[in-house]
């Protein structure tokens, strides 16, 4: 894509081909022979890890393709299905979900590069607009997938973001119908939107050719912000920066794959592993954590058109930045007053994005219209007012010139910062969980499936199935567990047989038969745990208003807010255990007289745990009430922790085979990222 | 990854430049092996999922509801499965050496079925056949004409199974004719009898460990 091609083929079925077709020229100039400036940063690396995280997204969405139903009565049951039926589904599925999440990290580090190197500046303007191009399509795709596992926060989000458009004038009832396809977000909402899920990847990588195109004919730009002048200012592509970026990729598979294996949960939301309810909006809308500062912008605008106008400026932008910012000097390096405002703007982005997940109110509002404004400001006015007052540093001479004057002391000096800055938050940190004690929020209970070698303890598991068995069950469904289940490995350890014998005791609605009558069969393994009401109507009837909800996914579906900086120690300790533990502190949360100030109304009862303190559920357990034959006590808190055991393995009935497979996936890729930073010192080593 | 060549340009001793290959070659093997582990779950993922392995699992049948001379379809495995009673005098047929001769594998030659139904009934009990009802020419599923007659469905019908799609033939043990486009018999499942009155298709008598896939023609 650069010229006139230096090319050789030596082998003389390339040289046939390089007549007809000149692909291996093409792939020579631009990614062998192509020359990138010598004095770029691991920040560079970004533009194939994202290459490498679009393949992957497109990979594993396919497949997931494959297995998904794209029908509002069955999406939610088939995302399950894939989780627990497909051979590496888990693994298939978090990767994707993980995926979207790892790619907006990708971009935005991407975007705040070229932000901070002004690579937006001539002759690179459309190299820039394409790269926002594709951040929209990237948003619009995220969204779109989100809705797809049909859970509650996919139905809600949906709704609510399909609404914004309605406040265009004229046009945007319209534009709303066209997308849901109904009267509200329903099945052809559905259907379309998968439908356009799965072609936007597509028009992503054909934009991201234009947008390697365009690089490819302006050339790299790079940290001192200077062109390339002569052949010592730059390096041969293969093998300076392919080693390079791989040794870059395989870093950021390390930090994905601790999500795909250990913290799969820990960007999602709860909510979403409760299906889809249109009767029932939950009490906390959050979009995707990557749409947060937009959606933080959006809702400190009091108007609704003006709020969409000034979510969607917020993205648009950028795309004139480079007229914006009119300054001569590229790099930030050389312009100390706009490197001081690029940082406080990055640090306004991350405010707005906390802003996003908070409860519109109070003091937020304002904290969000100030940020708002700043936000703006720093396009609008700081940097056109900056690139004409500022008088920049002087800019090496040359690239060359660049790499030598580089000091390790920068180096030394920024990760002292960063090792400062974590300190203090794991001491912020640690006040915050002592503070914490004092409040409702479930206590911690120790698991032995929590942390990377996390295992279920066989005997709990067994108990807590009595406990479900004899007490659960009665009133709560288990729509997701199958009698097979019982026997799989890493659940409760029965044979095939004993599972066998357990479907046998019940009794399965089966048929028509000839004669178009349904009839009641012993259960067979295949069979899922029959419901103990017909439907969601009759279960509500029978127990004052209120359907015991399904129990499958209850231990994932149930959280609750660890607060900052807490949530940041609970990413490097694998702290996924919120479920379990409310679980727990529910069925031991009840006390006979609920604490003064506290009223309970007719029908409900005071648990210190449940929100709100009325829940609908009597009291379920109390000593000795289920038989252990195991001489474990019979007390309702070893009740409490084997069922949430129990439940946390119908959540995750791969939990063991997610650890175990991620434990080998580290090992391997932190030895072969080692292998890569050897290797690519090697090479680089006679290019200095 | 590629092993990348060693640079010609840089002069170093014979036995730098060998430890540096060492390096190169290393890490591209272990990229390598990266990249086939990768694809394993890849395809892997492709198999039969666990409900359908589930599903396909064992079906019974209550054998009052075959009375003799009819057939009743069992599905297993998404596949039709006849399961007809025989008359004694369909019995006497399929030892007729009339019938016999016009038959392609009188003898069940053919690995179509497990030992314990190979025999001049193909099946276990004489009276019960259970076969799978896939003609074992392009697939279609041949339809159970038991009685004899002159013209219905063809001249000189004895009594078995006709395909409609091209027209073979199978006897009342699912033995394929002579002459006609379906080379084998139409398999027999594994199958056994937990109780008298029962049939189970999917497994096989306790004593037996036949492979189902194991046979010539589904
Ligand atoms: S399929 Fe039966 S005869 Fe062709």
């Amino acid at each position: 894509m650069s010229g006139p091609s230096t090319y050789q083929p030596q082998n003389g079925f390339l040289k046939w081909l390089e007549t007809r077709l000149p692909i291996g020229g093409l792939i020579h100039s631009s990614f062998v022979a192509y020359p990138t400036p010598r004095n770029l940063n691991y920040w560079w690396t970004f533009g194939g890890i994202l290459s490498m995280m679009l393949a992957l997204q497109i990979v594993t969405g396919i497949i997931l393709a494959m297995h998904y139903t794209p029908h509002v009565d069955m999406a939610f049951n088939s995302v399950e299905a894939i989780v627990r039926d497909v051979n590496y589904g888990w693994l298939l599925r978090n990767m994707h979900a993980a995926g979207a999440s790892m790619f907006f990290i990708a971009v935005y580090i991407h975007m705040f590069r070229g932000l901070y190197y002004g690579s937006y500046k001539a002759p690179r303007e459309v190299l820039w607009i394409l790269g926002v191009i594709i951040y929209l399509l990237m948003m619009a795709t995220g969204f779109m997938g989100y809705v797809l596992p049909w859970g509650q926060m996919s139905f809600w989000g949906a709704t609510v973001i399909t609404n914004l458009f309605s406040a265009i004038p004229y046009v945007g009832e319209s534009i709303v119908t066209l997308l849901w396809g109904g009267y509200s977000v329903g099945n052809p909402t559905l259907n379309r939107f998968f439908s356009l899920h799965y072609l936007l990847p597509f028009v992503i990588a054909g934009v991201v050719v234009l947008h390697v195109w365009a690089l490819h004919v302006a050339g790299q730009n790079n940290p001192a912000g200077v062109e390339p002048k002569t052949e010592k200012d730059t390096v041969p592509f293969t093998p300076y920066a392919t080693i390079k970026d791989g040794f870059g990729m395989a870093c950021f598979l390390i930090f994905f794959a601790w999500f795909i294996f250990y913290m799969p949960n820990y960007l999602g939301d709860a909510e979403n592993y409760v299906q889809a309810n249109p009767g029932v909006t939950p009490a906390h809308i959050v979009p995707e954590w990557y749409y947060l500062p937009f959606y933080a912008i959006l809702r400190s605008i009091p108007s609704k058109l003006g709020g969409v106008i000034a979510m969607f400026s917020a993205i648009l932008v950028l795309a004139f930045l480079p007229w914006l910012d009119s300054a001569k000097t590229r790099s930030l390096r050389y312009r100390p007053l706009a490197k001081q405002f690029f940082w406080i703007f990055v640090v306004i982005c991350v405010l707005l994005g906390w802003l996003g997940g908070k409860p519109a109110e109070g003091v937020y509002v304002t904290v969000g219209r100030i940020l708002t404004f700043c936000y703006f400001a720093y396009f609008l006015i700081v940097l056109p007012i900056l690139s004409r007052i500022e008088t920049p540093r002087a800019v090496p001479n040359s690239i060359a010139d660049d790499v030598l004057a580089k000091s390790r002391k920068k180096a030394v000096a920024s990760i002292a910062v960063a090792l400062l800055a974590g300190a203090a938050l794991l001491t912020g940190g640690v006040q915050q969980a002592k503070a914490a004690d004092h409040s409702d929020t479930p206590p911690s209970q120790s698991w032995s499936f929590a942390g990377p070698f996390g295992k279920f303890d066989r005997g709990a598991l067994q108990r807590g199935y009595k406990v479900y068995k004899e007490v659960c069950s009665t009133c709560h469904s288990m729509n997701l567990l199958h009698f097979r289940n019982l026997s799989d490995e890493g659940g409760p350890g029965f044979t095939p047989a004993q599972a066998a014998a357990v479907a046998a005791e019940y009794k399965v609605q089966d048929g028509p038969n000839d004669a178009g009558e349904m009839f009641e069969r012993p259960g067979r393994v295949a069979d899922k745990f029959p419901a103990p009401f017909p439907n969601e109507n009759a279960a509500r009837a029978s127990n004052g208003g209120a359907a015991p909800p399904d129990l499958s996914l209850i231990a994932k579906a149930r959280s609750y807010e660890r607060g900052f900086p807490q949530f940041i120690f609970d990413f490097f300790t694998q702290f996924q255990e919120q479920g379990p533990n409310y679980v727990d502190a529910i069925l031991q949360g009840y006390a006979d007289n609920p604490p003064a100030g506290v009223t309970i109304p007719e029908g409900a009862y005071y648990n210190k745990y449940f929100p709100g303190h009325a829940i609908k559920m009597p009291k379920p357990l109390s000593n000795d009430q289920v038989t252990y034959d195991d001489g474990t006590p019979q007390t309702v808190a070893q009740y409490a922790h084997d069922v949430a055991t129990f439940l946390m393995w119908t959540a995750e009935p791969h939990l063991e085979a997610r650890k175990r497979l991620g434990m080998q996936v580290m090992i391997f890729l932190i030895i072969f990222a080692g292998l890569l930073y050897f290797t690519k010192k090697k090479v680089w080593a006679n290019a200095h | 990854m590629t092993i990348l060549p060693a640079d010609q340009s840089e002069i170093s001793s014979d036995h730098k430049q060998t430890r540096r290959d060492f390096l190169y070659v290393l890490t591209g093997c272990v990229g390598l092996v990266g990249a086939a582990a990768a694809v394993v779950p890849l395809l892997s993922q492709m198999e039969p999922d666990q409900a359908t392995l589930a599903a396909g699992g064992p079906v019974d049948l209550d054998l009052s509801k075959v009375q003799p001379g009819q057939q009743v379809v069992v599905r297993w495995r998404g596949r039709p499965v006849f399961v007809i009673n025989r008359t004694p005098s369909a019995l006497k047929t399929l030892q007729d050496e009339k019938l016999l001769s016009r038959l392609a594998d009188a003898g069940s030659e053919q690995l179509q079925q497990a030992d314990y139904a190979k025999n001049w009934h193909r099946s276990i009990k004489p009276e019960y056949g259970v076969y799978v009802g896939i003609c074992t020419h392009l697939g279609c599923i041949p339809m159970y004409y038991p009685d004899p007659s002159a013209s219905v469905p063809t001249s000189d019908w004895l009594g078995g199974y006709f395909c409609p799609c091209h027209g073979s033939k199978y006897d009342l043990a699912a033995r394929v004719f002579r002459g006609v486009p379906a080379p084998y018999n139409l398999p027999v499942p594994p199958y056994h009898f937990p109780s008298d009155g029962v049939v189970r298709i999917g497994t096989n008598p306790p004593d037996s460990n036949f492979d189902f896939s194991s046979i010539n023609q589904l």
